[in-house]
């Protein structure tokens, strides 16, 4: 399935750790390891400069990518049904918490109106079935222009647009 | 009262042209029903046994005048002429055309409403005490933490496809008339040690099949961190509530699986680990939302005023039971009774809305309530009008006196609307009405909250009723099992089955025979709850089942 580049949708990730932008890990480069194998791997396969990717589970444990996270290009998160809403968790604590940078990639069940939403945890780019072109995944991000709570991305909210604007309730 | 600025009304304005699309998409037939249906409930659009119906939220139950009258228009324009009120301060509509339903949403938007979050695996809209901002019990307005929560929870982009329905509910009062405590959170404002105002943050409460009465989880949260601590919890349940089986799926059973402590351990580490500022709410946002539930210019010292002349009996009648005191003196909050005797509790048509609406302007600066017990509420009202108000509502069919009493009935649609129902409740809710209707046996039968669910859902929390009745299917016929003891307000307590249910036709005479028993047996001055705290169930069984 074509992945979608999320990144250009939004002006930079929140991050307290790191401020630095997301970069997309190209998928042609970008080896997929299971987790299990990992550990044992990342560093016996690994040469100096060549990226890796992870794909995760929505209940997989974050603190077991902690050891080689700033070594991953990429980690997808799997979406076993558009219902499960965990992966919107694991993205928010993969940049929140972790200060990841790199790609946060959804993959799995999804539907086009949940791309507002995992730009807005953290997700940097997203596998959409193929029907989906590049202007329907624009019109849904483009459909909201005020959010009301903080998340991941650097969107602001309301409240703090309306400091900063003085409106008062217009 | 909270009043929409260019950005909550901009929000509002899109979604309405989102389900427009959608919808245009599903009547086209480029979207099945499978595929559109995730869609339509985000939007509160319901398919019933008949027909859709659209759920409208009116955040914390407030509502103007001009909003009610939008409430009025939706009914007249595009529903048969009536709304109903719900258990969470919502209205529904029952007869909806899908094609019409943008339409609808559009109008209602206009009057700063709408649907969003009223269905669905998210944090439905927020519910608070149906008196706030009037009543003398308040340490502080649970509205403007409430606007707060809904605003913050508007469009939440990690809690919008949590395990199950996620409901939260404020009350600043002592008195509990929210059901905190039967919430998946509940917050009732508090003051610590050195005079800060927080919550005592409650978790894991509920109804449906496994009724809890929440445990408290944090004792004082300072009110500034209400929403990096409703994260936490939010984030510990969407991450770790159960997926596999819906009826296991609500937040109380992950509070009850993981225990108290260990859940609570969770949440707190949770919310150590959140970047407060970053999440937390601005204080200059609270002061916004607070200006605009200041009191309204209220007439001091009208006490002296109230006319002379000898009032009717039955308005001395309805003001013990539909008034209750308010904070300002020669003011009474009143309780709009939609429950007449016979009717379908929580049912207003066009006509009584815009009524109700016009009073409003008329003697309650324009603010009306939605109680979580189906009824309306004019929060302000100068007691020396009391008079002609109520003789304005009797003409209209809404001056009936039972706030509170036995035919003060909570019911949910049950099976004449719900896909979802084994029994009918509304006919059973006015079977039991019109057996009480007798206003003087009602005042000597004092406070009793019945209470009427047509499935094991318990949408008519059913379980927090003092009498509680569940219908259920028994081979293929309807049976009502009776529940005593159980209580939504800060006593919260949930009722026990007091033995076999009884059929659709002897239902009515198994709730007259709990009410002798009580009758016969009480104390003066005992109130039916007490009662049966006190003799237990023993004396109603001996009665309902002494012949079988």
């Amino acid at each position: 399935m074509p992945v979608h580049d999320l990144s250009s949708q939004h002006t930079g990730l929140y991050s307290p750790k790191a401020q630095n932008g997301a970069q997309v890990g190209s998928p042609t480069e970008t080896r997929f390891l299971d987790i299990e194998d990992l550990a044992a791997e990342i560093n016996a396969a690994l040469q100096p400069g060549q990226a890796i990717g992870v794909t995760i589970g929505p209940d997989t444990d974050l603190d077991r990518l902690a050891p080689f996270i700033d070594r991953l290009a990429v980690i997808a998160i799997e979406f076993s049904a558009f219902k499960d809403g965990r992966g919107f968790s694991q993205a928010r604590i993969l940049r929140d918490r972790f200060g990841y940078a790199g790609d946060i990639r959804a993959v799995g069940e999804l539907l086009l109106d949940q791309v507002q939403f995992l730009i807005r945890v953290g997700f940097s780019s997203v596998d959409l079935p193929p029907h989906i072109s590049e202007a329907d995944v624009q019109a849904v991000v483009e459909r909201f222009t005020v959010v009301f709570q903080a998340a991941a991305d650097s969107r602001r909210p309301v409240q703090r647009l309306r400091q900063s604007t003085g409106e008062a309730g217009v | 009262m909270y009043e929409y600025d260019t950005f909550d009304q901009t929000l509002i304005n899109q979604r309405v042209n989102e389900f427009r699309d959608q919808v245009k998409r599903r009547l086209s037939g480029e979207l099945t029903e499978e595929q559109f249906r995730p869609l339509r409930l985000l939007n509160g659009l319901y398919l019933q046994l008949h027909a859709y119906m659209l759920r409208v939220a009116i955040p914390y139950g407030t509502l103007s005048s001009e909003q009610m009258r939008a409430l009025a228009h939706v009914a007249r324009t595009y529903d048969k002429g009536y709304g109903h009120f719900t258990t969470r301060q919502n209205i529904q509509y029952n007869w909806i055309r899908l094609e019409d339903a943008p339409d609808l949403l559009y109008d209602l938007a206009a009057a700063q409403l709408h649907g969003i979050q009223t269905s669905g695996n998210v944090i439905r809209n927020v519910t608070a005490d149906h008196f706030a901002g009037a009543t003398a019990d308040e340490l502080d307005d649970p509205r403007i933490y409430a606007e707060l929560i809904r605003q913050w929870s508007t469009l939440h982009p990690e809690f919008s496809f949590l395990p199950r329905k996620f409901k939260i509910a404020v009350t600043g009062a002592e008195e509990d008339r929210a059901a905190v405590r039967f919430h998946d959170i509940g917050l009732i404002l508090r003051r610590n040690g050195d005079g800060e105002i927080g919550f005592e943050v409650i978790a894991g409460g509920g109804m449906g099949r496994t009724p809890v009465v929440g445990p408290t989880i944090r004792k004082f949260l300072p009110k500034q961190h209400l929403q990096s601590y409703l994260e936490a919890i939010l984030r510990v349940y969407n991450r770790y509530g159960r997926r596999d089986n819906i009826y296991k799926a609500r937040i109380k059973i992950l509070v009850r699986d993981l225990g108290t402590d260990a859940f609570t351990k969770e949440v707190e580490a949770e919310w150590e680990a959140i970047d407060k500022a970053h999440v937390d709410h601005e204080l200059h946002e609270e002061h916004r939302v607070r200006k605009m539930f200041a009191p309204p210019a209220f007439v001091t010292s009208t006490a002296k005023e109230v006319p002379s002349q000898v009032s009717p009996p039955d308005f001395e009648n309805w003001r013990k039971t539909n008034t209750h005191a308010h904070k300002q003196s020669g003011y009474a909050i009143v309780t709009v009774s939609l429950k007449p005797y016979g009717g379908i509790p929580g049912d207003a048509t066009a006509e009584q809305m815009d009524l109700i609406a016009d009073l409003a302007e008329r003697f309650s600066f324009g603010e009306i309530r939605v109680s979580h017990e189906q009824n309306l509420i004019l929060p302000h009202v100068e007691q020396r009008n009391l008079i002609e108000l109520w003789t304005v509502l009797s003409k209209a069919g809404l001056g009936t006196a039972n706030a509170g009493l036995i035919t003060d009935i909570i019911a949910c649609p049950g099976l004449d609307y719900c896909s979802l129902a084994n029994a009918r409740s509304i006919p059973v809710s006015q079977r039991i009405s019109e057996r009480f209707s007798a206003l003087q046996r009602q005042h000597d039968i004092g406070e009793l909250k019945v209470k009427i669910s047509g499935c094991i859902n318990a949408c008519g929390h059913h379980h927090a009723g003092h009498i509680g009745i569940l219908g259920v299917d028994r081979k293929g016929e309807e049976f009502y099992q009776i529940t005593l003891g159980g209580s939504g307000a800060e006593d919260a307590e949930i009722g026990k089955i007091i033995g076999p249910g009884f059929s659709y036709d002897e239902i009515v005479d198994a709730v007259e025979q709990i009410v002798h028993v009580y009758l016969d047996l009480r104390q003066p001055g005992e109130p039916f709850l007490n009662f049966y705290r006190r003799v237990g169930a023993e004396p109603f069984k001996e009665r309902l089942y002494a012949r079988a």
